[in-house]
C-alpha cells in the first residue's frame, strides 16, 4: 500500500530535540566535604587549617596521610 | 552524561556482528533466554568501562575479559573483539565515538579526542552503576545493612568521606599517643632539674633564690624573672664557652648521690613495703575470684579496643563502626563491669603511687651512675644500671596492670630493698676524695649544670606542648568532621528516602498510596525499612512480595542515581529487572520512567514480550526503539525478527529440503508478526488467561482487523465525498483480499490439509507456495517507504486513522 491518501497528515517525527541538561555537579562527597571545610573555616583558630585542608583534598585530590597531616599542622609531617 | 546513538558489536561475547540504532532514545532489547540480550549489556558496559562485571566479582574465579570477552571463535583474536559506541554528550553539545577492543581494553580510541570529551568518558568509566541488573537490585533491597551501606556508599561515591575520616582518626590517635609518651621525658627532666638545682620542686621563687645565691658568689647580677629564654649562666665566662665542665663536679655529684640515697631509702622504707604488700593483696584477692579475673580481662580488652580503634573498624573483629557508635557500644559493655572496674581503679591508684617512687629512684640512678667511669679510679656501676632496668620493667608492668600474676610478682620483688649500698658507698667515697671546689667553682658548676638541665627541661616541655597542641587540634578537627558529615549524610539519606518513597508510591498507587520508607544510617550500616500497609516499618523482605521487592529495588536505584547525578542522569541500562513484577505494575513503571525521567535514556532488556508491549503502549519506547531477538546460534550470534533475515532463512531451508525447519520458523515468525498486527490494529483476539496465543488465535483476527480498517476507511472517505480515496482504498483492499486468500488462513478451521500444523509434513514443492503467499501477505501489510507495519491511532478510544510511520499512508477512519 504505497498510495498517499490525501495530502498526507502530519508525519510523525521521531526527531526529538534533546534537552540539554545542566553540567554534572560536583560529587555528593565533595559537597559534604565542602560543607565541612566551610564549617571549619568558621571555627575560631581553624581558618588557616581549613584552607590548607580544602586545597589538599578538593583541589589536589589527595587523601594521603602525609599530605593531610601537613595541612593540619602546617609543619613537618612527622608526628 | 551521555546518550547512546548507535552501538556496533563485533566478535564480542556471543555476538558476531551487530549494529543497533538507538538514536539517543529509550531502547528495548527483547528475546527469550539465551538469545543474546545480555551480550548487548556486556557490550555497553565494556565500551564505557573496559570491564564486564559478569566476568568479575564473587563467584567468577577463572573468568576474565581478556579470555572470555571475545566471541568463542575469536578467543585468540582479541583485537577483533570490539565495541564501538556513537554518543551524544548533552552537557557539551557534542557527538563522540568510543571504540574499545578487548586487546586494548584499557585504552579506548575516543573521537574527537578533546579533553572535555575524555573527561566525560572517564567519569562514566569510573562508575559502572549505570547498569542495574537483578543482582544489584537484590543487594540494595535484601542485603544485610552493613553490606547495603557499602553498596549505597559506593554508588553515591561517599567512600571519600570515609577515607578522610579514617585518615583524620589515625592522625588524631597518633598525636594523642605521642603526647602521652612525651609526659615521662618531661617529668624525668623536671626531676633532674630539681635535683641539680637542689630544690624540692620547680617553684620559680625558690628556684631563683637558689640560683641567685650562686650568682651572687660569682658577682653576677640577679635574675629577677625566669622567662623561656633566661639563662642561669648569663654573664658567666667560661674556658669552655659556657659548656658544662668535663671534670666531675663534686657538688653536683654529692647532690645526685644524696638524691639517690634518699630515693633508695624510700624504696627500703617500711611504708613502701606496706604499700607494695597492700597492693599485692588486693591483686591476689582479685586473682582468686575467677569471675572477677575474667571480668578484669574483658574490661581490659574493651579499654584496649577503645584505645586501638582506628575510627573505622573494630581492632578485634574488623567490623565497620562509626566512632560515636563504637564508643557507645563499648561503653555499654563496660557498664557491666562497673564493680570490677571500681576495684581495678583502686588498685591502679596504689600502683601509681608505687610507680612514681620507682620512677624517682630510676631517674636518680640514671643521674648517679654516669659518675662511675668519670671518677679516679673508676667505680663499677653495673649494679645501678641493672636495678634501674628492673625498676623500669616493674613500672611498665604496673602501668599495664595485666596480667595480674606479673604485677603481683613485681610488687613482691619491689618490696625487697635492693642491695646497692656497696656501689653507693664506693661512689660516695670517690666523690668525697675529690678536692673540695672553691666556692666559686661550686657556684659555677651549679649554674652550668643547672642551665644544662634547664635547657633539657625546656626542650622536653616545648616538645610536649607542641604534641599536646597537635593532639588537641587533630581531635577538634575530627570531632567537627564527625558532626558535620553525620548531619550531611543524614540529610542525603533523608532526600533519597523521600525520593524513593515518592517513586514507589507512584508505581503502587493502587494499593500502597500511603507508603513510606526509612533509610537509617547507623553503626556503619544502612537500615532500610518500609511501611507494610500501615502496620509498621519492616525490612522489605519481611512481608512484601518478590514483585514488590523488585519494584523497591528499581525505585531505590532511581532515587540514588537521581540524587547522585541529578541532571547528569542521562543514561541507564536496566537488565531484565522487574522479573517478578506483575503486568499492571510494570505498566506503571513504564509511566514512571517516562514521566519522571524524561531526559534519561533507558536501555531495557527483557525476555517478556508483554512488557515490551507495555513499553510501546506507554510511549516509553518509540517505534523503531527496540530489537527483538528470536534466536541465537554460536555461528551467527543473535538473530532479530527482521524480515529479510527471516525470509532468507526460510527460503534457504526450503531450498535445501528442510521443510520442517522452514515450517517452524515460518510459524514462529508469523506468530510474532501477527501479535504486532493485532497490537497495532487493535484486533479482537480471544482472551486466554495464560496469555498464550497460537498462530490460529492471532492471524485470523489480525487479518480481520486489516479488513475492518479498509471498510471503515472507505466508509469515512465516502461520507466526506472523497471518491478518489474510496477507489484507492478499494484497490488496496482487493490486493489484500487476494493475498489473504492465497494463504488459506480463512480455511484453517475448515480444511485440515491447509492448516499450519500440516506445514512440516508437506513436500518442498507444496510448501514453497505457502511461503510465497505469506511473504506476499506480510509485505502488503507494511509501508514500502518506511518498512513499518501499519497501525491505527490512537492506541485507545475511537479509531481515527490507519497509517504508517512516515505518513505516506494516512487514511482517516472518522466519518463525517
Amino acid at each position: 500500500m504505497t498510495h498517499s491518501f490525501g495530502e498526507g497528515l502530519m508525519m510523525d517525527t521521531l526527531e526529538e530535540s534533546l534537552p540539554i541538561p545542566e553540567a554534572a555537579p560536583s560529587t555528593v562527597a565533595h559537597g559534604v566535604l565542602d560543607t565541612f571545610f566551610t564549617e571549619l573555616e568558621g571555627t575560631d583558630g581553624f581558618d588557616a587549617v581549613a584552607k590548607r585542608l580544602r586545597k589538599v583534598v578538593l583541589t589536589d585530590g589527595s587523601f594521603a596521610e602525609t599530605a593531610i597531616r601537613q595541612a593540619l599542622f602546617d609543619e613537618d609531617a612527622a608526628p | 552524561m551521555i546518550r547512546v546513538e548507535e552501538i556496533t558489536v563485533h566478535e564480542f561475547r556471543g555476538i558476531r556482528e551487530l549494529t543497533l540504532d538507538l538514536k539517543g532514545s529509550n531502547f528495548a532489547v527483547c528475546g527469550p533466554n539465551g538469545t543474546g540480550k545480555s551480550g548487548i549489556v556486556d557490550a555497553l558496559e565494556f565500551a564505557l568501562t573496559g570491564n564486564i562485571s559478569r566476568l568479575s566479582g564473587a563467584g567468577t574465579g577463572g573468568l576474565s575479559v581478556k579470555e572470555h570477552g571475545p566471541h568463542v571463535d575469536s578467543r585468540n583474536k582479541p583485537d577483533q573483539a570490539y565495541v564501538t559506541l556513537k554518543v551524544t554528550i548533552p552537557s557539551l553539545g557534542k557527538q563522540a565515538t568510543i571504540h574499545r577492543s578487548v586487546k586494548d581494553a584499557k585504552s579506548p580510541t575516543i573521537t574527537p579526542n578533546d579533553a572535555d570529551v575524555r573527561d566525560v568518558f572517564d567519569a562514566v568509566a569510573l562508575h559502572p552503576e549505570f547498569v542495574l541488573s537483578r543482582r544489584e537490585l537484590i543487594r540494595y533491597v535484601l542485603s544485610e545493612p552493613g553490606k547495603r551501606s557499602k553498596e549505597v556508599q559506593a554508588l553515591l561515591r561517599l567512600d571519600e568521606i570515609e577515607t578522610l575520616r579514617a585518615v583524620l582518626q589515625k592522625i588524631s590517635n597518633a598525636s594523642s599517643k605521642t603526647s602521652e609518651q612525651l609526659q615521662m621525658p618531661k617529668r624525668d627532666a623536671g626531676i633532674a632539674l630539681a635535683t641539680a638545682l637542689q630544690v624540692t620542686d620547680l617553684n620559680v621563687v625558690n628556684l631563683l633564690a637558689q640560683v641567685n645565691a650562686r650568682r651572687a658568689v660569682l658577682s653576677l647580677p640577679e635574675i629577677t624573672a625566669l622567662t623561656a629564654t633566661t639563662s642561669l649562666k648569663d654573664g658567666l665566662a667560661s674556658q669552655a664557652g659556657g659548656a658544662a665542665p668535663s671534670r666531675v663536679s663534686k657538688t653536683q655529684a654529692e647532690t645526685d648521690l644524696k638524691a639517690l640515697a634518699e630515693a633508695l631509702g624510700v624504696l627500703a622504707d617500711a611504708s613502701f613495703v606496706t604499700d607494695c604488700n597492700a597492693a599485692r593483696e588486693a591483686c591476689e584477692g582479685l586473682a582468686k575470684d575467677p569471675a572477677a579475673l575474667e571480668a578484669v580481662s574483658r574490661e581490659a580488652l574493651l579499654r584496649s579496643a577503645l584505645k586501638l580503634f582506628d575510627g573505622g573498624h573494630c581492632p578485634v573483629c574488623d567490623t565497620a563502626w562509626s566512632p560515636e557508635h563504637f564508643k557507645q557500644h563499648v561503653d555499654e559493655k563496660l557498664e557491666h563491669f562497673a564493680e570490677v572496674a571500681a576495684r581495678r581503679k583502686v588498685i591502679e591508684g596504689q600502683f601509681l603511687s608505687i610507680s612514681q617512687k620507682m620512677d624517682s629512684a630510676r631517674a636518680a640512678l640514671a643521674a648517679a651512675k654516669k659518675y662511675g667511669p668519670l671518677l679516679e679510679p673508676a667505680v663499677d656501676v653495673t649494679a645501678l644500671g641493672t636495678y634501674q632496668e628492673r625498676l623500669l620493667g616493674w613500672s611498665n608492668q604496673l602501668g599495664a596492670f595485666l596480667p595480674l600474676s606479673k604485677s603481683i610478682d613485681c610488687l613482691s620483688a619491689a618490696a625487697v630493698a635492693p642491695d646497692l649500698y656497696e656501689t653507693l658507698a664506693s661512689l660516695t667515697a670517690s666523690v668525697a676524695a675529690i678536692p673540695e671546689p672553691t666556692e666559686q667553682e661550686a657556684a659555677r658548676d651549679y649554674l652550668l649544670i643547672g642551665q644544662e638541665k634547664l635547657e633539657t627541661h625546656r626542650a622536653a616541655s616545648l616538645e610536649l606542648k607542641r604534641a599536646q597542641d597537635r593532639a588537641a587540634k587533630a581531635a577538634k578537627v575530627l570531632e567537627l568532621y564527625g558532626t558535620v558529615t553525620t548531619a550531611a549524610l543524614d540529610a542525603i539519606y533523608k532526600e533519597v528516602e523521600t525520593a524513593f518513597s515518592d517513586l514507589y508510591r507512584e508505581v503502587n498507587r493502587d494499593d500502597e498510596s500511603a507508603f513510606t520508607a526509612q533509610l537509617t544510617p547507623s553503626i556503619g550500616k544502612l537500615g532500610f525499612d518500609v511501611d507494610f500497609y500501615g502496620r509498621g516499618h519492616f525490612p522489605p523482605g519481611a512481608y512484601h512480595s518478590e514483585g514488590h521487592q523488585d519494584g523497591m529495588g528499581l525505585c531505590l536505584y532511581l532515587a540514588l542515581m537521581g540524587h547522585l547525578q541529578k541532571a547528569g542522569f542521562t543514561f541507564a541500562v536496566l537488565d531484565d529487572v522487574l522479573m517478578s513484577v506483575d503486568s499492571g505494575h510494570r505498566r506503571e513503571v513504564c509511566n514512571l520512567l517516562r514521566a519522571q525521567f524524561p531526559d534519561t535514556q533507558f536501555i531495557v532488556t527483557t525476555h517478556d514480550e508483554i512488557w515490551l508491549r507495555h513499553m510501546k503502549t506507554a510511549g516509553l519506547i518509540q517505534p523503531g526503539g527496540s530489537a527483538h531477538f528470536r534466536k541465537w546460534t554460536v555461528d551467527l550470534g543473535p538473530t532479530e525478527w527482521d524480515d529479510k533475515d527471516v525470509w532468507d532463512e526460510i527460503e534457504a531451508d526450503v531450498a535445501s529440503g528442510k521443510v520442517q525447519a522452514a515450517a517452524g520458523t515460518l510459524r514462529h515468525y508469523l506468530e510474532y508478526f501477527a501479535r504486532e498486527i493485532c497490537h497495532r490494529l487493535r484486533a479482537k483476539v480471544e482472551f486466554h488467561g495464560d496469555a498464550q496465543h497460537s498462530l490460529g488465535d492471532l492471524l485470523p483476527p489480525a487479518l480481520a482487523a486489516v479488513g475492518d480498517a479498509f471498510k471503515q476507511g472507505k466508509k469515512a472517505a465516502n461520507s466526506w465525498g472523497n471518491q478518489p480515496v474510496v477507489e484507492a482504498i478499494a484497490a488496496q483492499e482487493a490486493i489484500f483480499a487476494e493475498a489473504r486468500k492465497a494463504t488459506n488462513v480463512d480455511e484453517w478451521q475448515l480444511n485440515k490439509a491447509v492448516h499450519y500444523n500440516e506445514w512440516a509434513s508437506l513436500h518442498k514443492a507444496d510448501f514453497e507456495p505457502v511461503v510465497a503467499a505469506f511473504k506476499q501477505l506480510v509485505s502488503g501489510l507494511k509501508c514500502q517507504t518506511c518498512s513499518e507495519v501499519f497501525y491505527i491511532t490512537p492506541a485507545f478510544g475511537n479509531k481515527e486513522a490507519f497509517r504508517c510511520r512516515c505518513g505516506i499512508v494516512n487514511v482517516s477512519l472518522l466519518s463525517k
